[in-house]
């Protein structure tokens, strides 16, 4: 398939995959959702910014999930690791926060 | 010296006054060692996740120290000795926050009269929070 709006958008934000046999695509490039947050900002008592990456079950989504850079991706993990270990957060399930 | 940031979870039969107490007895043992407490903060009576010893809700106390690690090792092993500490947790960072963090009263006595003055309006963080969306 090939995208035919590829001229108008900008080169910068589109992945272009090119297979064999078949035609480049381009698809839109993910941006970090925590690239507003300051390292500093992501830490164990920001239970409400923990609370959206853990699943129902309570398991730390990956990185192919959601596109969350490889730096914020371990801050992230450290501060809900020790998130559980205060019992702030559980490690099997949902719980409600406030 | 090192700069740390610890929890302290109390037991949830404590009154209120007792846990200021606990708190002055603690920055007591850190002073008396050459060490500092910045700050001390106290986040209320909350709920845990999950049970410790048997008990389902505690005080959490919260203190930025400036201290050795000796002296850290010696508070540890005083604290292991009481009864109404459940959890103590220690952990190293670079600098202290300067903002009140997001449970605040500054002790025990005050946080009740403090929790009905309650008008809250969402802060910057809170609101850069509600921007962040995962699609799953």
């Amino acid at each position: 398939m090939i995208n035919q709006d590829n001229k108008n958008n900008n080169d910068e934000d589109l992945l272009k995959i090119s297979l064999v046999n078949q035609g480049v695509f381009s698809r839109k490039k993910k941006k970090c959702p925590l690239s507003i947050f300051d390292i500093s900002e992501i830490n164990y008592k920001n239970l409400k910014l923990l609370d959206k990456f853990l699943s129902e079950r309570g398991k730390i989504y990956p990185t192919r999930v959601t596109h969350v850079s490889l730096q914020r991706q371990k801050a992230l993990a450290i501060a809900i690791k020790r998130a559980r270990q205060l019992a702030l957060l559980s490690p099997i399930k949902q719980i409600d926060i406030n | 010296m090192p700069l740390y940031e610890t929890v302290i979870i109390a037991r949830q039969d404590l009154a209120s006054d007792d846990v200021d107490k606990l708190s002055e007895k603690f920055s007591k043992i850190i002073t008396d060692d050459g060490g500092k407490v910045v700050s001390t903060e106290y986040w209320g009576l909350r709920n845990f996740a999950y049970k410790i010893k048997k008990y389902s809700r505690g005080h959490y106390i919260f203190l930025n120290l400036d201290a050795n690690v000796s002296t850290v090792k010696e508070f540890e092993r005083v604290v292991g000795f009481n009864e109404d500490v459940l959890r103590c947790l220690f952990f190293k960072v670079d600098k202290h926050e300067d903002k009140t963090s997001l449970f605040v009263a500054k002790n025990a006595a005050s946080a009740k009269s403090e929790s009905k003055k309650e008008d809250k309006k969402p802060s910057e963080l809170d609101l850069k929070i509600a921007s962040v969306r995962i699609e799953v």
